[in-house]
């Protein structure tokens, strides 16, 4: 590119034609400041003007000084928002997600002879089933509850994809969705596929609630 | 035309206040502006009598929502402000200055005083879920059972794995909530910690921090991350008005 302006770019910059020809330097990220790592985490907390409305939602509609005879928002709104805001109880489908992961951990887990022993035996799997089906009833009655929550509760407990703030919405549910107009596609997919596992699961429990009485 | 209430500020002593936003709530805005009474002043705008936040529609509802906290934004960048929740009208100026700036001076002026100089900054804590899981088997061996990976778990020996990793996740959540608020409290003057929304919320939490100390705090939350790497992520926010740190109701 440089060779190409001939002669006419050294007359002009008057230099020596060897430095015309040297390669453009090569801008190495990494040079800038202290490292990008090191820059990323010194800016964690970020400015309000970066955020969506979703971030102070909580704050504007619930916190703040309030004047109870003189506030212009509807009642449901403001009610919406506070009962989104309460801890949700784990669900059956987050019980088997984690059992699942966890499963899959011991899967991929090194194997040392002490280990194989009591896997061949049969011994330890027969114990925990038992103590599995003891518990059975107490958990089948206990999650009825659960379940009839499960639609709000799948929500909240979503996978952590995109960082905090997915969690956080999952959390929160829908009505803050609308509230703020921020859509959560990643969430409503992973949504559905919870459906989908959670139709077989419920069914089971059923039978098994009666096969128990 | 009506008063919309956005914050109360000390009434500033030079005659022109630093600049207000043009426009503020409302379908039209009207520019925001102060509202004096001896040594407080109100940031208000004129609105249509019948305002209501919802009487646009959502749509409506959401740009005025993101207006004040817009104005509040702007203004807490360079003074200390008590914010009003969203959607405080009263009839006409004259009850401002009668029934908040004069009735309840005490109070404000006492909240000036105390928030002086202090931003509110949220500060949100999650597990990677991945790691997290890895950590609680590690920690409680007996909770899976072994070669379980080998042969898949009944769906009823699953459900009760499950609710006993659940069960340590909480307690592990529990334990470093309070960590973490240990490794950041010499540097906040106050924190409210709010409900953890999901299992893998770690910390919801509000921290009133001093505007001169935030490179302090920004430092102490830079070690975390980096500390918690590939385990907690972390949402930090600010600086805002102290919202959750005024709690007066006039």
């Amino acid at each position: 590119m440089v060779a190409e302006s001939g002669h006419s770019v050294a007359d002009e910059v008057g230099t020596d034609p060897i430095i015309r020809r040297e390669p453009l330097v090569r801008r190495d990220p990494v040079a800038f400041g202290t490292g990008p790592i090191a820059r990323r985490d010194s800016h964690v907390r970020r400015p309000p003007s970066s955020s969506g409305l979703y971030d102070v939602l909580d704050l504007i509609l619930d916190k703040g000084i309030v004047v109870d005879a003189f506030v212009r928002v509807s009642l449901v709104g403001i009610e919406l928002v506070t009962i989104d805001l309460r801890v949700v109880i784990a669900s059956v489908d987050t019980y088997l997600r984690y059992a699942e992961g966890a499963e899959r951990l011991e899967l991929y887990k090194p194997r040392g002879g002490e280990d194989q022993l009591p896997d061949m035996m049969g011994m330890d799997e027969g114990g925990t089933l038992k103590k599995g089906s003891k518990k059975l009833k107490k958990a089948v009655s206990g999650d009825d509850d659960d379940e009839s929550g499960g639609e709000a509760d799948e929500g909240a407990v979503g996978k952590l994809a995109g960082g905090v703030r997915h969690v956080l919405k999952h959390g929160v549910g829908r009505i803050m969705e609308r509230l703020s107009g921020e859509e959560h596609d990643e969430g409503d997919r992973s949504d559905e596929k919870r459906h989908a596992r959670s139709g077989n699961g419920k069914h089971k429990s059923k039978r098994e609630k009666v096969r128990g009485r | 035309m009506s008063t919309y209430l956005y914050g109360i500020v000390r009434a500033p002593r030079t005659k022109k206040p630093s600049e207000l936003p043009n426009e503020g709530v409302g379908n039209p805005p009207s520019p925001v502006r102060l509202l004096k009474h001896r040594e407080l002043a109100a940031l208000v705008s004129d609105v249509s009598d019948d305002y209501h936040a919802e009487s646009e529609g959502l749509r409506g509802m959401r740009r005025d929502m993101r207006v004040h906290a817009a104005v509040l934004n702007h203004v807490i960048e360079s003074t200390t402000v008590l914010p009003f929740r969203f959607g405080v009208v009263l009839p006409d100026d004259e009850t401002v200055v009668h029934d908040v700036l004069h009735a309840r001076r005490a109070p404000l002026a006492d909240y000036l005083d105390a928030l002086d100089g202090a931003v509110e900054v949220t500060l949100r804590a999650a597990y990677v879920e991945q790691r997290v899981l890895e950590e609680v088997v590690a920690e409680n061996p007996q909770l899976v059972p072994r070669g379980s990976g080998r042969r898949a778990q009944s769906y009823n020996a699953k459900l009760e794995t499950g609710r006993r990793i659940a069960a340590a996740l909480q307690a592990k959540q529990r334990h470093d909530a309070n960590w973490l608020l240990d490794v950041l409290r010499p540097h906040v003057r106050d924190v409210r910690v709010g409900e953890p929304s999901s299992d893998l919320m770690v910390l919801s939490a509000s921290l009133l921090v001093d505007r001169k100390r935030l490179p302090k705090f920004d430092e102490t939350l830079a070690k975390l991350n980096t500390h918690e790497s590939g385990r907690m992520q972390f949402d930090c926010l600010g600086p805002l008005p102290p919202y959750s740190f005024v709690e007066l109701k006039l």
